[in-house]
């Protein structure tokens, strides 16, 4: 009985077990579902760079200078965490997505990391520019979720709400919060007393308490809104008054 | 119909339509890819045979996915060379060696490049190869036999390896520093 070689081996393997090759299609889909990775991580990076900038915009730095204790974590509240660990996700997502197409191999590591950064942080301000941040803060309203319980702390010297009344030769102003509650702050220290200073508007305060439900404020400004278009709406609205 | 003077190419293409025509294929690459196994993984050529059967046959399950513009010989050996690594990091992870009595003519070649000292035994100097190829890790030995044992331009190895032509470039680099490290220490009298 003769030995078989190996081809023989494989060639009976292969009819016997009735092996076929995989269609072209399974492999030109799998690449193009690299490529799809790819696009789209960046597309939703991009929308996630752009609400980045709308949130460090939104950012009250100002703020941190006049909050003396744990800064840190002052600026972990108020940094838009959520937005970068998003951002690096979709970030490492595109990055794979590119090295496994088919000639994705071939590009250094280091190019196909920049290249995907600079077209992320590119279509961020892109989709920034033409404020569709805004449109999606307007919708889900996370910046300013975020800004609000922030600012709802009057025993760490953090106080926002609506001016109701302007009391004592503008000594005095009676806010309300957002969870309805009223709050008589001390603004006669204020050096300058600011243009922000009117019934109705919305503003943001720190100070500290120096009674039941008194605040003796050390700077007021105007709450910033979470959408450029509502600003200059806020704008007209108060030269009109 | 004689298959003997078609390319790589045309037998894909022709496999495709007719089963048969692999054999063509199978032929064609059987030694040179058991020879790399075999350098690569230090086994008999029994075990050999076995990786190299599987190998074929999922270089005809995926005949579909070779695309002509890189040559028929590197996608083969990408192939084999992720069946190879698979068994090698496999058996590793089960605390097996590889062990086979000594073939010189698998180590033979060696380049010059790497300053092995010629005035001894083409055997011994074969067998020396060997061990120092063993002892080196094993991302150094598989670019240094695709480069000097199996005579694969860096462009080649790139697209085995699926790494840019720069990291590859680098990679032989290193793995020669380490290769002339690992000969004088496992042999410093023969200088």
């Amino acid at each position: 009985m003769t030995q078989k070689t190996l081809p023989d081996s494989i060639m009976h393997r292969i009819k016997s077990e009735n092996i076929m090759p995989v269609p072209r299609w399974h492999f030109i889909i799998k690449n193009m579902l690299f490529w799809l990775v790819f696009i789209t991580a960046v597309m939703i990076g991009s929308v996630t760079v752009s609400m980045m900038i709308l949130h460090f915009n939104m950012m009250d730095i100002q703020a941190l200078k006049h909050l003396r204790i744990r800064r840190f974590i002052h600026w972990m509240q108020i940094a838009p965490v959520l937005w970068g660990v998003s951002f690096f996700g979709l970030f490492f997502a595109a990055t794979v997505g590119l090295h496994h197409t088919n000639k994705g191999y071939k590009i250094p590591q280091t190019t196909i990391l920049l290249l995907n950064f600079l077209l992320t942080i590119i279509g961020g301000m892109a989709l920034y520019s033409i404020q569709l941040a805004d449109k999606i803060e307007a919708r889900i309203g996370v910046i300013e979720r975020q800004r609000t319980d922030f600012w709802n702390h009057a025993n760490e010297g953090r106080l926002a709400g609506i001016i109701v009344d302007i009391r004592a030769g503008d000594e005095t102003i009676l806010l309300r919060t957002k969870q309805k509650n009223e709050w008589l702050v001390d603004i006669s220290d204020l050096r300058h007393k600011p243009e922000v200073l009117y019934k109705r508007n919305r503003v943001q305060i720190y100070g500290n308490i120096i009674s039941e439900g008194v605040f003796k404020a050390e700077n007021i400004q105007t709450w910033r809104h979470r959408t450029r278009k509502k600003d200059t709406k806020t704008q007209k609205n108060k030269n009109n008054i | 119909m004689n298959n003997k003077n078609k390319t790589d190419a045309e037998l894909v293409q022709l496999s495709l339509q007719n089963t048969d025509i692999f054999a063509e294929i199978i032929m064609r690459y059987e030694r040179p890819l058991m020879l790399y196994i075999m350098r690569l993984l230090t086994i008999s050529s029994g075990d050999a045979q076995d990786i190299l059967q599987n190998v074929f046959i999922k270089i005809w399950q995926n005949l579909n996915a070779y695309n002509s513009d890189m040559p028929f010989k590197t996608w083969a050996y990408r192939i084999t060379h992720n069946a190879a690594i698979s068994h090698y990091r496999k058996r590793k992870s089960r605390g097996e060696e590889d062990s086979i009595s000594f073939d010189p003519e698998l180590y033979g070649g060696f380049s010059d490049d790497l300053e092995i000292p010629k005035n001894i035994d083409a055997n011994m100097r074969a067998e020396q190869v060997k061990v120092t190829l063993q002892n080196i890790d094993e991302k150094y030995r598989t670019v240094l036999v695709l480069h000097y044992l199996e005579d694969i331009s860096y462009a080649g190895i790139s697209d085995v390896l699926k790494k840019p032509i720069g990291t590859v470039s680098s990679l032989v680099q290193r793995a020669k520093q380490k290769f002339k490290h690992q000969y004088n220490s496992l042999y410093p009298h023969t200088q």
